[in-house]
């Protein structure tokens, strides 16, 4: 299930003194199968982007085409649309509202008129998926979880759907650390069991370099660049001056690089740091 | 140094009043005191208890059991509060939830004049706080427009201008992107060092509390350990139990030990730095 953008243009409240123009007629497309990040500072359109996917939001000029259908179509079915596309917004544990987890994650399949018994398929399926196993955790308040739990759940909520593409808005903001590793795996596990397209935008530039396979920067409403994590943070010096950051590991060897280490190729995690490293070192291992 | 908040066997349970429910401990046996002109980073797991403690600190709660003193004055009696909260300023996580007027130098006044400070003086503390976490150009501003960083930093002069004794930034940098992280850090750090305002920085990010004087390490509601950073992070696995990591120089280094590579005592890239050209 691929997305093709074509010729994309938002403009927010136009025509008026808050006239903005988010998203300046962009294109490119996204492959079945990808791990599609996008970064970006504060205001460069992540999000706005990101709600055109489901259509949340009509472009005000251009074209997205999801598996085929063009959803900014007049008549587009927009409900086979959002059955197709779940999105997982920022802080989603803000969303849940029922008494108990089973009904709330049973909110989206109701509404997209999914039979009793395959409601209570899905909703298993998807609790169980996230690591909230069925037996135990139907019954609870999705209030009395622990942080890392309830965002799970609302994932839970978006999985039940069934979509075809998931797109997470910066979906570890606000984890501890061993909660931000749990919902990266959980994402991993995701993309292999049922949603094999997965956009994600994030901030952590650590997280992006390990998961996603291409990776586009959005600043003031434009692509400026769409490559894979390795070459995209091989631009150090463009990425500083569009107000991002490489990965910390990357920017540590590229600190080490100016003292006179040599790295062959763009460090983007541990090991490879390790492994150029020794050989450099006295009394390392040649 | 001298003693400023206190908190003495103080326990915390939440939902007392609900039906036939027992409360749900937050914070058990804490004791625990901050003095004048500390960095303190407080670091946990999500639901460890740090901001139940951040909204002790300045009475928005009171303990169900213990003490909670704030410059000699008890954070349980009603009639302290008001000079407690002139002493202890919280910034919070959501920049939005904490501005309270459409211009920007109203929004600063709003803490001075609800404390009866004279028109004159309320001038000069919102140009000085402004000042101070690096906005004064946005005095006429909305906030609406700002980044969430820049939202932060008045937030911060919100605070300032009230002229506390002590800033406990609550998770504030957890909804900012780096950049922004960074501008709040920056500003923090300075008004520790040069105006001598005790920080008290909750945050989940290891690399925010590496320049701290000290850490306090808080799991399932109670205090684990508390150290300097070198101290702290030389804990390991440890701090992978309790939901934590290493800061990137102290797991490279860790690393390194296993090819027979020796460090010193290292925790920040710089130092990571410094040692390896060492080597080279």
């Amino acid at each position: 299930m691929s997305i093709v953008v074509e010729n994309l243009n938002y403009i927010y409240m136009p025509k008026t003194p808050y006239e903005k123009h988010a998203i300046k007629n962009i294109s490119f497309e996204i492959k079945t199968g990808e791990f599609f990040g996008i970064i970006g500072h504060t205001g460069s359109g992540k999000s706005t982007l990101a709600q055109h996917f489901n259509a949340l939001i009509k472009p005000t000029s251009g074209k997205i085409i999801i598996d085929g259908m063009d959803i900014t179509a007049k008549k587009a079915d927009l409900k086979l649309l959002r059955n197709k596309v779940g999105m997982v917004f920022q802080y989603p544990e803000n969303q849940l509202f029922e008494e108990t987890l089973e009904k709330d994650v049973a909110y989206g399949p109701k509404n997209l008129q999914f039979s009793p018994e395959k409601i209570k398929a899905v909703v298993e399926r998807s609790l169980n998926l996230v690591g909230l196993p069925y037996e135990e955790f139907k019954n609870r308040s999705p209030f009395d979880l622990s942080g890392g739990q309830k965002r799970r759940a609302a994932i839970a909520g978006v999985i039940a759907m069934e979509p075809e593409i998931l797109i997470l808005d910066e979906p570890t903001a606000g984890l501890d650390p061993s909660g931000k590793r749990e919902i990266m795996e959980l994402v991993l596990s995701l993309k292999s069991e049922c949603t094999p397209t997965i956009i994600m935008i994030s901030h952590d530039m650590e997280e992006i370099a390990r998961y996603a396979d291409r990776v586009m920067v959005l600043n003031d409403g434009e692509i400026k660049f769409i490559l894979p994590p390795r070459e995209l943070f091989a631009k150090k010096e463009e990425l500083n001056s569009l107000g991002l950051d490489v990965p910390p590991i990357t920017e540590l060897a590229y600190a080490l690089g100016k003292k006179g280490f040599i790295f062959p190729k763009t460090v983007i995690n541990d090991n490879e740091f390790i492994s150029a490293i020794l050989p450099q070192l006295k009394g390392g291992k040649k | 140094m001298e003693e400023i908040i206190k908190l003495t066997d103080v326990n915390f349970g939440y939902g007392s009043n609900t039906a036939g429910g027992q409360p749900i401990p937050a914070l058990k046996n804490i004791n625990l005191s901050f003095y004048k002109g500390e960095f303190v980073a407080l670091l946990g797991h999500n639901g460890s208890g740090k901001s139940t403690l951040a909204k002790l600190l300045n009475g928005l709660i009171t303990p169900t059991s213990g003490n909670v003193e704030v410059f000699g004055l008890n954070t349980s009696v009603e009639k302290n509060l008001f000079d407690i909260r002139k002493n202890v300023g919280v910034v919070f996580q959501n920049p939005d939830n904490q501005m309270v007027a459409s211009i920007i130098e109203d929004d600063i006044a709003f803490g001075p004049e609800n404390i009866g400070i004279p028109r004159q003086e309320i001038i000069e503390r919102v140009d000085w706080a402004l000042r101070s976490v690096g906005m004064a150009e946005h005095k006429k501003g909305t906030p609406h427009n700002l980044s969430g960083g820049q939202k932060q930093r008045i937030a911060i002069a919100g605070i300032l201008a009230i002229k506390p004794k002590v800033i406990v930034l609550d998770e504030a940098t957890a909804m900012l992107d780096p950049k922004g992280r960074q501008e709040v850090i920056d500003v923090i750090t300075k008004l520790n060092k040069i105006e001598n305002i005790t920080v008290i920085l909750i945050t989940h990010f290891m690399s925010e509390a590496l320049n701290a004087d000290r850490i306090v390490l808080l799991n399932d509601g109670e205090i684990y350990k508390s150290g300097t950073p070198s101290e702290i992070f030389s804990l390991d696995d440890e701090l992978e139990k309790i939901g934590l990591e290493l800061p990137l120089a102290v797991r490279l280094k860790k690393q390194l030990q296993k090819y027979g590579i020796d460090l010193p005592n290292v925790l920040t890239n710089e130092q990571l730095t410094e040692a390896l050209c060492q080597l080279l």
